[in-house]
């Protein structure tokens, strides 16, 4: 067996009860270890699953930026299949911070939304790869849209940096991780540590996740490529044609 | 505010990752028993029976 395969046969064993594991641990250190921060009291702790949903959602983007340009120099459909998969990931882990920070901003800020520097740029990264997987499921057979995407996939993660300064650039109300003008962030050494453990488990759901959504995509390649065997060797495009047109027109339901 | 009044934001911060993640893993479920049963088409197609399913 090729190293490759063992180390998925590995990951596939290891993976999901490693984050179910971790998805314990981590709500046990958010509930019940972290204190109540003193001014904020118990909305605080969304944070700990935020910050975490941010970072998952620009390990996804730069890894979907990474393997678009390998696939941009390459050619390589494996470098595509990654890439399309970082960032469908990406998406989940990026709408989860979008829908979690208003959430915390009502209470604190009094308001769900306000044009945040962070919350725009935010707003801007998350529309780029939207547009990513809308291009992906109107042309999955196109290579020329297949580039597109990939071109969007590298531009679109100039954004990320700028989310990451943008609290001290432009001096926004989105408060900083880990210190700020007024000192540290997070006061309690408990505090960080339900931050890190937060941290590896988001890490470990955001590698299950990629692995699963990449082993969909690599099977539907390969199905296509068998049907189309298929067809030839029937010397008819007719008998393969329902399964082609599924493939095709979502009827296995696998889009972007 | 009434701080207890947070502990709605807290649940329903916390309650949207789980929704959002559910609904994800339930789409990816959907996508690979979808792919699964194309497989044993193909499969049925090409002469072989269609592997056992557990």
């Amino acid at each position: 067996m090729p190293i490759h395969s063992r180390i998925a046969a590995l990951a596939d064993r290891v993976l999901p009860p490693a984050t179910v594991l971790a998805m314990l641990a981590a709500l046990w250190a958010v509930f019940l270890y972290a204190p109540n921060e003193r001014m904020q009291g118990p909305v605080q702790r969304i944070f700990y699953f935020h910050v975490n949903a941010a970072w998952s959602a620009f390990i996804g983007f730069a890894v979907a930026a990474g393997a678009s340009a390998l696939f941009l120099w390459r050619g390589r459909a494996s470098y595509d299949r990654l890439a399309q998969a970082a960032v469908e990931v990406g998406m989940l882990f990026c709408t989860m911070v979008l829908v979690t920070g208003p959430i915390w901003a009502r209470p604190i800020w009094g308001t769900w939304w306000t044009w945040d520097p962070r919350l725009t740029m935010t707003m801007i990264l998350w529309t780029i790869y939207a547009v990513y997987l809308v291009l992906r499921s109107m042309g999955r057979d196109d290579p020329q849209i297949a580039r597109y995407a990939a071109v969007l996939a590298v531009v679109g993660l100039l954004d990320v940096p700028l989310i990451m300064v943008s609290v001290r650039l432009w001096r926004g109300m989105h408060p900083s991780v880990l210190a700020s003008r007024e000192g540290p962030g997070l006061a309690d050494p408990r505090m960080v540590m339900a931050l890190l453990v937060a941290f590896l488990t988001f890490d470990l759901l955001f590698l299950w996740l990629l692995r699963l959504r990449y082993e969909g995509l690599r099977l539907r390649d390969e199905l296509r490529d068998l049907d189309a065997l298929s067809a030839e060797r029937s010397g008819s495009a007719a008998g393969a044609s329902g399964l082609s047109e599924a493939l095709r027109g979502g009827g296995l339901g696998v889009h972007a | 505010m009434n701080p207890q009044d947070h502990f709605w934001f807290l649940f329903a911060a916390y309650g949207s990752i789980w929704l959002l993640l559910a609904l994800y893993l339930v789409r990816l479920g959907r996508h690979h028993r979808a792919l699964g049963r194309e497989l044993d088409d193909l499969k049925s197609r090409l002469g072989g029976p269609p592997p056992p399913r557990a």
